[in-house]
């Protein structure tokens, strides 16, 4: 039996249920295919190019500790073998993260690392390393009506008038406890998104079922000296930098190769979409004035 | 002189151009002006070239245009996103 | 890369010159176009526990990574640094030298070497106390914690990776007593007291190359009364609380005036031999108290 999802745009057959993603009609040919099988420890051949991972050809093996290890295969399959002990509960964490951002990268989609949100059908993403607090802010804006786009893996397509739009991830927010205390999202907590792990599925309120526009990219920064609060635009070449840098794994990005059709594809994007540096202090207590700050800016931008 | 396989360039929108220098990873971008020089210059061409089809395009005074032209060229050649030829 | 070690490590317990060492560095890169801008010190070399850089290396969602088999996997990291980088990278860690789950040194990769420095502990934990604006109390409690780490939340998701302190003494003894890697010892103290000689051990041990001249120059650079002009003009990004100056004085013994004699007793109790050892005069000894 196969469970079925839409994925940033990708129509997903799944041997096993994946947790904190909604399910959806099954598709005739999925675009993508998700079954648990056994995985060799390297790849035959391959150039071992990280600590934890080979690639070679169109394939990449990834290796997640006492989880599983990945077979990405030609940006339309994912084989999981699991270790002992874990389950594929477990390995739907992944498979929706890294996992599923390197088949995004095998396709040559632009992805990059961040939530987004959209309202009146735009979108902003919201941009930052791990430890950023991207879904964090996100959730805060759905508590004031937005609706949730991706939590943190935003796949960027042209769209039907060549602007970007975003794919929806077809997933539940995924917050630290500490978050969903400081947001006091504890009746919209759900399951822990691992076990072992203190992170959680928060239901938002509303989810966006469509591609979206994408309007503005806000990348986050933290305000510690000297740096100060505020929302500042990006040249272009620090744009190009940040989308480079913003990327899901961006290190990937680069080992698969430097490609002038990256390049067009971030510069064609940049022709529609403005980017913004949103520096702002991490402390939760301080949330609400980010909100405020990027509602105004927003509202301002939209006048 | 003329730009090399070392630089890849892109436009952006109607007006702007980014260029990424390949080998130092770092990005430049221009204005409508500079992206018609980058065009021009995917064949090699002389200074005096470029000036003539620059004022010919837009409305720019030939003094003007030229030195504009020559601190364009430099900070190209400087960031090693242009080279020279043998005439 | 062969001949000069690849990676150094510049390992401390926080707190304890590591900043100052790295500024020394930046200034001596940048010779005569100094003083280096202390702002720009991301860019040279970067912390071993950055969060960011261990998920560009492994690929991995690093929040779904348990504390213990991340140091598992960074053992690999380094590794592989160690093995690739084209030129010599001094990367500052405040992780105790610690065995991986699987019993291998987490730090001791071939081609890496280790500068370590060290402070008086009752100068970091006034100095700790005042960078993090917590209160003296609490920075004792760090110091003296045999099982005390940064960054170790399970509820939220820290900038950086989960560094095991082991307490001031157990840090010092962790790098000081393997025997995988070579190592040199700096005291801060030695280091203001003749900045231009252990500057230039530390180098000479690395085999990195510079003049008398280039190092008394970055050291000019580097001096506080710079790092001090410079942080009011324009702040300093790696500074954690958002009052306290990083630069707070960079003097020797300020504890004297600044700790009770109740919190210099619960200092020395627990860390005399090592006191002892690195050369730091109890206050008073033992049996007397």
């Amino acid at each position: 039996m196969a469970y079925s999802y839409r994925i940033s745009g990708l129509t997903v057959a799944c041997d096993f249920p994946l947790a904190g993603a909604v399910a959806t009609e099954p598709a005739v040919t999925p675009d993508v295919r998700v079954r648990l099988a056994d995985v060799p420890q390297t790849l035959e051949g391959g150039a071992a190019l990280g600590p934890n991972w080979d690639m070679f050809g169109e394939d990449f093996l990834l290796r997640a500790p006492r989880l599983a290890r990945f077979l990405i295969r030609g940006g339309r399959e994912i084989v999981i073998a699991l270790e002992d002990g874990a389950t594929a509960r477990d390995a739907s964490a992944y498979v929706l993260g890294t996992a599923f951002g390197i088949l995004l990268h095998q396709r040559g989609a632009l992805v990059l690392h961040g939530a987004a949100v959209a309202r009146g059908g735009e979108a902003i993403a919201i941009c930052g390393h791990s430890g950023a607090g991207k879904s964090t802010l996100a959730a805060a804006l759905c508590r004031r009506g937005w609706a949730l786009v991706t939590d943190d893996l935003c796949a960027l397509s042209p769209g039907d008038d060549g602007r970007p739009v975003i794919r929806p991830d077809g997933r539940q927010l995924k917050l630290w406890q500490e978050a969903v205390e400081a947001l006091d999202l504890g009746e919209q907590r759900g399951e822990a998104v691992l076990a072992r792990f203190e992170k959680y599925f928060v239901a938002p309120a509303e989810v966006a079922t469509e591609a979206t526009p994408l309007r503005a990219i806000y990348v986050l920064r933290e305000s510690r000296p000297p740096l100060t609060d505020g929302i500042e635009p990006l040249p272009l070449p620090d744009a190009m930098h940040m989308l480079d840098r913003e990327a899901y794994r961006p290190g990937l990005r680069l080992k698969m190769g430097v490609r002038p059709e990256l390049v067009a594809q971030s510069a064609g994007m940049l022709a529609h979409v403005r980017m913004f540096e949103l520096t702002r202090p991490r402390d939760l207590a301080r949330l609400p004035e980010t909100v405020e700050a990027l509602l105004a800016h927003w509202e301002l931008a939209a006048a | 002189m003329h730009h090399n396989d070392k630089i890849i360039g892109a436009p952006v929108g109607e007006d702007d151009l980014v260029m990424l220098s390949v080998e130092t990873g770092c990005y430049f971008s221009t204005n409508v002006v500079g992206r018609r020089l980058w065009e021009l210059l995917e064949t090699p061409r002389t200074i005096p070239d470029l000036r003539q089809a620059v004022c010919a395009e837009f409305d720019i005074d030939e003094a003007t245009c030229e030195a504009d032209i020559v601190d364009f060229v430099r900070e190209l050649m400087g960031n090693g996103l242009i080279q020279s030829v043998e005439a | 890369m062969t001949g000069s070690a690849a990676i150094i490590w510049l390992a401390s317990f926080p707190k304890s010159g590591n900043t100052w060492f790295r500024i020394f560095l930046a200034n001596l890169a940048a010779g005569e176009n100094g003083p280096a801008d202390i702002n720009d010190l991301d860019e040279r070399g970067g912390i071993a526990s950055s969060r960011h850089e261990f998920e560009a290396a492994t690929q991995l969602d690093s929040g779904f990574v348990g504390h213990d088999d991340i140091d598992e996997l960074r053992r690999d990291v380094y590794h592989r640094i160690a093995a690739e980088v084209d030129h010599q990278r001094w990367i500052k860690t405040h992780d105790a030298y610690v065995m991986t789950p699987s019993g291998r040194p987490m730090f001791g990769v071939a081609g890496t070497r280790a500068v370590y420095l060290v402070r008086d502990p009752r100068d970091v934990a006034v100095s700790f106390a005042h960078h993090s604006s917590t209160t003296v109390d609490r920075a004792i409690e760090l110091l003296n914690r045999e099982d005390g780490a940064l960054c170790a939340s399970r509820t939220a998701l820290a900038p950086q990776l989960r560094q095991k302190l082991l307490g001031w003494s157990g840090h010092a003894a962790s790098w000081l007593d393997q025997s995988d890697l070579p190592a040199i010892l700096l005291r801060y103290e030695d280091m203001r007291a003749a900045p231009e000689a252990r500057f230039a051990a530390a180098l000479a041990f690395a085999g990195r190359d510079a003049t008398p001249d280039e190092i008394a120059r970055a050291v000019r650079h580097a001096d506080f009364s710079e790092l001090r002009r410079q942080e009011s003009e324009k702040g300093f990004a790696e500074r954690m609380s958002r009052t306290a100056p990083f630069f707070r004085s960079g003097q020797v013994g300020g504890w004297r005036a600044a700790l009770t004699a109740e919190q210099v007793a619960r200092i020395e109790e627990a860390h005399a031999p090592m006191m002892r050892r690195l050369g730091y005069e109890l206050s008073a000894p033992p049996h007397e108290r």
